[in-house]
């Protein structure tokens, strides 16, 4: 370990110290002054840094919220547009099933009404987005596997999709515990 | 946290520094040192940034483990025995009650320390009491849905005991399957493992909530969701405010049993 001398009492300390250990002045510093790098798990103690690390939460907040925001608006306009299909009656003449329009519009009033629990989750998401961001990704897998089970062909169609959404999804998640784990250390420090 | 160097031998400092020293002050902020070598200035700030937050990965992979696993079993079982025995069979669904049963069981053995207490306490009869009068309140309220759902849509559901009442099963054994065995295993479940892990890592509203979610959705019942969800908030509030599973367990039992008792003699 080298050592550097105090200028203020010569006293010998490790290179990189900020303040000498025997007359607490500051040491110079061998990088000059600049902005101190906030690592891993720090704390921003000034207000300008305290500020940038609101802006933090809030953007893990908005980036978990984001995602089911998308995914509950794609789901109801989905939804509707599946069950305006179903009432207009053009899938009986297509199919030459008049039970056919029925069928499609209680499954487009269904995707419809989950893509509102999503919104719904979207909004619980921007007090908590970690809980919200966990019932999101929970509720997508099952629905994937129920939508499996009732038609094990669906599987295949759209699979790179549904892998993409469960990804995202777990991405809210990621950041749902960033913003939690931040959120209480911040609250710890004051 | 750095630590300050003892200072080197004599004869490498100036002059002016005594032969032998010790650090006073805090090399990070130039505060003073409290005796423990703790920075007397930042020190605090150093104690909570070591404190290590427990790592809320783990209790989240539990639930989730749990939960996801017993999903498999019942799609799987369902599926899978539904082929081999037939749909109207209540063989798949004794085997899937068995599988998932044990799914259970091995969660609650890998979190054994976090729902040992709600095992433990028993509560008080008041609250077994409370248990079963809200469970008619639940009963009422599932009734009422069923009796919308079929209002609007003209669909009803098969019945719980049918399966059984194909094979040749008595009595007994659908009180065994759809009420016991929920009863104890999806409360130990979800109120014992999954709402005792979320609880780690979320606030308690919160974990109430997602438990409760996570419970209605495992049901796969999409037109059943919300009354299911009103059902879990109901029996993970008991296991909150009693700090115990079985009340739960007696409120779970009661809610099943009422349905198939009125299913078979209503």
């Amino acid at each position: 370990m080298s050592q550097a001398a105090c200028p203020h009492c010569g006293a010998m300390n490790e290179v990189g110290t900020e303040f000498c250990a025997f007359c607490g002045k500051a040491m110079p510093q061998a990088a000059g002054a600049g902005p101190r790098v906030m690592k891993g798990g720090a704390l921003a103690s000034s207000r300008a840094g305290q500020e940038l690390q609101s802006d933090d939460l809030m953007k893990k907040m908005k980036s978990a919220r984001r995602i089911l925001l998308t995914l509950g608006i794609l789901q109801v306009v989905l939804g509707l547009i599946v069950l305006g299909i179903g009432l207009s009656g053009a899938a009986n003449s297509a199919t030459n099933n008049p039970n056919a329009g029925s069928g499609l519009t209680l499954v487009g009033g269904i995707v419809a009404g989950i893509g509102l629990v999503f919104l719904g989750l979207a909004a619980w998401a921007t007090t908590a987005p970690f809980p919200a961001a966990v019932t999101g990704l929970v509720l997508y897998v099952t629905l994937t596997v129920v939508d499996a089970i009732a038609d094990p062909t669906a599987i295949f169609r759209g699979i790179i999709i549904k892998v993409l959404i469960i990804a995202a999804l777990a991405k809210a998640v990621q950041a749902g515990l960033e913003h939690r784990n931040l959120r209480r250390r911040m609250q710890e420090s004051m | 946290m750095p630590e300050p160097e003892p200072p080197p031998p004599a004869e490498e400092v100036a002059e002016s520094a005594p032969t032998a020293r010790t650090a006073r002050y805090c090399t990070r902020c130039g505060g003073p040192l409290a005796e423990s070598t703790a920075c007397g200035t930042c020190a605090v700030r150093f104690s909570r940034m070591a404190v290590r937050h427990e790592d809320a990965r783990s209790p989240l992979r539990s639930a989730l483990w749990l939960y996801f696993a017993t999903l498999a079993v019942l799609v799987g079982g369902g599926i899978g025995f539904g082929l081999i025995y037939g749909q109207d069979s209540a063989t798949p669904i004794l085997i899937v009650d068995v599988l998932s049963s044990l799914v259970t069981i091995v969660a609650c053995i890998m979190n054994w320390g976090r729902i040992r207490d709600g095992l433990a306490r028993v509560s008080t009869p008041r609250w077994y009491a409370g248990a079963a009068g809200m469970s008619i309140i639940t009963f009422g309220l599932a009734s009422g849905v069923c009796w919308l759902i079929d209002h609007f849509t003209g669909m009803v559901g098969d019945g719980y005991s049918a399966a059984f009442e194909h094979d040749g099963y008595p009595f007994i054994v659908v009180v065994l399957s759809v009420c016991v065995q929920p009863a104890v295993f999806e409360e130990l479940a979800f109120r014992g493992v999954i709402l005792s892990s979320l609880q780690r890592v979320m606030e308690n509203r919160e974990a109430v909530l997602v438990s409760a979610l996570m419970f209605a959705f495992l049901h796969l019942s999409v037109l059943s969701i919300v009354h299911l969800a009103i059902i879990g908030l109901a029996l993970a509030y008991l296991r909150v405010r009693t700090g115990s599973l079985y009340p739960g367990m007696l409120m779970h039992f009661c809610h099943n049993f009422l349905v198939i008792v009125v299913e078979r003699w209503g």
